[in-house]
């Protein structure tokens, strides 16, 4: 059964485009800036790299969305995916394990007109990062968190990171893990993220990819996608394949503005849900701040 | 030069309102025309059986030093008087409540004026909270100061509280007064006390940490982040209050890390930012301090000291995060670091840190401390100016046609674009990196850019009017240096020493890295010793004087957590002319 697009539901507020001149013929989108448009350098990773899914999609959505490079920043923190702002053509922020949050928070609050990416893997974001993933999902800022989850940290070679499974040995758990994985779609929701979506970088998971970014871009407020992108060297390609059968599209009776079903499907499960989780509007963090900047101006009545 | 200065302290415990009847007291002076400073101790806890002292000293002209005997003891209870007893000058005045306990009185020559709190309290005749409005009262008639000041400056502090507690408080001063009369009758407390005030300007009262907020502000400082940090937190809250209507932005963060990072990423947008904090805040913020440097992002981060290592004394100041505001963080990451020395100086500094952080495109990192941040002084409006600040080095339409970011340049400044600029494109890295911004391991590459980075710092060395200078009027061979908050009580050792006919030459840098090499290596020059004072353990600007500059120096640390008193330098001058080397 075909899926709309989301770009056909002209109603939807909450989808918010540069230019009104956008059109689809057979889902090839007609903008103005090509996706070769935001290449930079040849990127770093090795052959084989899920990232590199990630990266092709993602200029396919910065296109249909038009957003000039220039008024493009992508900050990421430190690890394999964290390299990812070098291979855009944007402004980017390569910052220090973990930090990319509260550093993205600061740019778009600074200049709300900036598209603002955050950038990252699952160690950098659900270890050294949690706290801040916790608190950007309850601050609200409008930008959009790509977490790029290979299951290990894969720059120091290959550790067992927060989202590894119990079972799976590494170098550092040579006798099995300790802790339970985290699911961060279900970190994020449970800590108020008003969109939460999931993805797969490999070539049969582009058109969801490429659709979930563009809503998440153009959704007003934290979004989430978590992208399950295998690592070919440190990763196991077993426990990759296993993890892929087990992927499935949430239902599409599914209605993203429902909050406990959507956190229902992100439970540990046997089936793995990819898609659209939850999707709601509430007020940014930059729009409440302008809110207050000018109720402020109303209290003081013109007094220092 | 007005000589005229009197010592009050007030004793109690918390929750008496100790400390507002201090500032009360220094907004009086001000509002007379007189000069005031004060001091304040207590602990980390906000209520329990915690002691809490303000030491106010009032004069008609600036006062350097809260005083360290006191003139007037205000005791809110026996306990407090017991306790402080030995603080009160010989012929000084005691006010307040022994709840009928005159054998705590030791000495027969005693002046005692008796203030009945809390029985007045218990009996309903004043509100328990406006003891100290009461006892403020009879403090009027002691240091013969006009009730109306009084009155004025009550309901100047708590008119946010409502009509209710100000008419009540100032109900509570005027019994107080009524109460003093009666009491001045019976036995005379100096009435020789005329004061000469002088209303030639017009004055306010501040703490530091209020100077810096302010002083951001006038700076052009358009977004702060920060996390509650004694004894720092009023900054984060004066920021929250007054930045949102001039259009700028105030975050409070879920840790020091976010602090800096939202600061961080607020100023790759091109926002001018600052964060504040304490000791254990700067640590945690050291990693992102080596990214501010290394990615040459401009920002100015306040650090009020406090007593450490570890969580410390919280509410005492100390001069120990010198060594961790130089070279705190991994790597040799440059940035500057600043010292305001007073009230005043903290406002004039923080204008100085944004320039210098906006020009250099590096972390500024200004050190005060709790004496500092939290003493209210008595401060001319004029000298909260605002001045023209310096902004950030563009790029040129030429220069965007090929945009490097980090170009090397003969100041090691390079132009640097803003987010939403045609043509500037760059990720900002704290990766080593090329011209480009690329990463780069290449040797040559990281010799060519840390040079850079450090030679942004180096122009400093040379440049003037970074230091303060004080002669007591006599030819001196013997210096006093220094840094940050012990200033007052320097300059008051030497008005002390000219006294005694000892030559004192005093300096104070308020550039502490670099350190302003040209214009210390002249004041040094006549000298044979010098004094260096700190308030902590270890010597730490000692140190850092003898790796920059080869200077041996006399080291007087007082590792106390407490603000060093006159006397105690007076005390190390003295040995130093007599002693054998002297």
């Amino acid at each position: 059964m075909a899926r709309p697009s989301p770009l056909a539901t002209p109603a939807d507020e909450n989808i918010r485009h540069n230019d009104p001149d956008i059109f689809t013929v057979k889902g090839l989108i007609m903008s103005k800036i090509s996706p070769l448009d935001y290449r930079s350098q040849k990127p770093v990773w090795c052959a084989g790299c899920g990232d590199f899914n990630v990266l092709s999609c993602l200029y396919q959505a910065l296109s249909r969305l038009e957003i000039p490079p220039h008024r493009l920043v992508v900050v990421s923190g430190i690890g394999c995916s964290s390299r990812l702002p070098y291979f855009l053509k944007s402004y980017g922020f390569h910052s220090v394990h973990g930090r990319a949050l509260p550093i993205a928070q600061g740019v778009k609050a600074a200049n709300p007109d900036l598209t603002v990416l955050v950038v990252g893997g699952d160690g950098d974001g659900l270890g050294i990062g949690s706290g801040h993933l916790v608190n950007a999902a309850r601050r609200n800022p409008d930008l959009t968190y790509l977490m790029l989850d290979n299951n290990l940290y894969g720059q120091t070679k290959g550790q067992a990171s927060p989202t590894t499974a119990r079972e799976t040995r590494t170098a550092t758990t040579p006798f099995g893990g300790l802790e339970e994985p985290l699911d961060p779609v279900l970190l994020a929701q449970a800590a108020g993220a008003c969109f939460v979506g999931r993805g797969l970088a490999a070539p049969a998971g582009a058109e969801m990819l490429i659709d979930l970014m563009v809503q998440a871009i153009a959704h007003r407020g934290f979004s989430l996608v978590h992208v399950l992108s295998p690592c070919p060297t440190f990763g196991s390609r077993d426990i990759y394949k296993a993890t892929v059968s087990r992927a499935v599209p949430i239902p599409a009776d599914h209605s993203p503005e429902d909050r406990r079903k959507a956190m229902n499907l992100a439970l540990p499960a046997e089936k793995l849900y990819l898609g659209l989780f939850y999707r709601v509007r509430r007020p940014t963090l930059e729009e409440t701040l302008a809110t207050q900047r000018e109720a402020s101006l109303k209290k003081s009545d013109g007094h220092g | 030069m007005r000589e005229k200065a009197l010592t009050v302290r007030f004793c109690g415990t918390a929750g008496d309102g100790i400390v507002a009847a201090g500032e009360i007291l220094a907004r009086t002076a001000a509002r007379y025309g007189l000069h005031a400073l004060t001091f304040e101790s207590y602990g980390a806890e906000v209520r329990g059986d915690q002691p809490s002292l303000c030491q106010v000293r009032i004069g008609e002209s600036p006062v350097l030093f809260p005083g360290e005997e006191a003139d007037v003891l205000v005791a809110f209870s026996p306990e407090s008087w017991t306790a402080n007893r030995s603080a009160l000058k010989p012929k000084g005045l005691l006010l307040g409540d022994l709840q009928g306990d005159r054998g705590l009185i030791k000495r027969d020559d005693q002046l005692f004026w008796e203030v009945p709190m809390a029985t007045l309290a218990y009996k309903g005749t004043i509100r328990p909270e406006t003891k100290n409005s009461l006892v403020l009262g009879a403090l009027a008639q002691a240091l013969s100061l006009p009730l109306r000041f009084l009155e004025e400056a009550i309901t100047e502090r708590f008119s946010q509280k409502g009509e209710r507690i100000v008419e009540s408080n100032r109900a509570s001063l005027r019994l107080g007064y009524e109460i003093g009369e009666a009491e001045k009758s019976k036995s005379a407390f100096s009435s020789s006390l005329d004061w000469t005030p002088v209303l030639d300007e017009e004055r306010m009262i501040l703490t530091g940490n209020d100077a810096v907020a302010r002083g951001a502000i006038a700076a052009g400082c358009n977004f702060f982040a920060g996390y509650p940090i004694t004894p720092a937190t009023e900054i984060l809250e004066m920021m929250a209050r007054h930045l949102p209507e001039l259009g700028g932005t105030v975050l409070q963060s879920e840790d020091e890390m976010a602090a800096l990072g939202m600061a961080l990423g607020a100023s790759f947008a091109g926002a001018k930012v600052m964060t504040a904090t304490s000791g254990p805040g700067l640590s945690l913020m050291s990693e992102l301090i080596d990214l501010a440097s290394m990615a040459e992002v401009p920002v100015v981060i306040v650090d009020v000291q406090r007593g450490g290592p570890s969580t410390g004394l919280p509410t005492k100041p100390e001069q120990g995060d010198l060594n961790l505001a130089v070279y705190g963080g991994h790597g040799e990451a440059p940035r500057v670091v600043l010292a305001p020395t007073s009230v005043g100086g903290c406002f004039q500094e923080i204008g100085r840190a944004f320039d210098l952080a906006e020009e250099l495109q590096l972390p500024v990192l200004v050190l005060t401390d709790q004496f500092l941040g939290r003493q209210w002084t008595t401060v001319a409006r004029s000298v909260l100016s605002e001045d023209l600040r310096k902004e950030r080095l563009r790029p040129t339409l030429q220069e965007l046609e090929a945009y490097q970011r980090y170009r090397l340049t003969a100041s090691g400044v390079s132009p640097v674009s803003r987010p939403g600029q045609e043509g500037g494109t760059y990720v900002a890295t704290g990766l080593e990196h090329t011209e480009g911004g690329a990463p780069s391991y290449d040797p040559q590459v990281h010799r060519q850019m840390t040079a850079k980075r450090f030679r942004k710092v180096e122009l400093l060395k040379r440049e003037k009017g970074w230091v303060r200078q004080f002669d007591n009027g006599l030819p001196a061979e013997i210096g006093l240096l220094g840094w940050g908050s012990t200033e007052g009580a320097a300059r008051e050792a030497a008005r002390q020493a000219f006294a005694r006919g000892l030559g004192v030459s005093i300096l104070y840098p308020v550039l502490l890295y670099p350190l302003p090499e040209e214009e210390m290596k002249e004041f040094l020059r006549p000298l044979k010793q010098v004094i260096v004072l700190e308030s902590n353990y270890t010597g730490q600007l000692a140190r850092l004087l003898r790796a920059e500059l080869g200077l041996v120096s006399i080291g007087l640390s007082i590792p106390e957590a407490r603000p060093i008193a006159p006397s105690e330098i007076l005390r190390a001058i003295e040995e130093l002319a007599d002693g054998p080397a002297g």
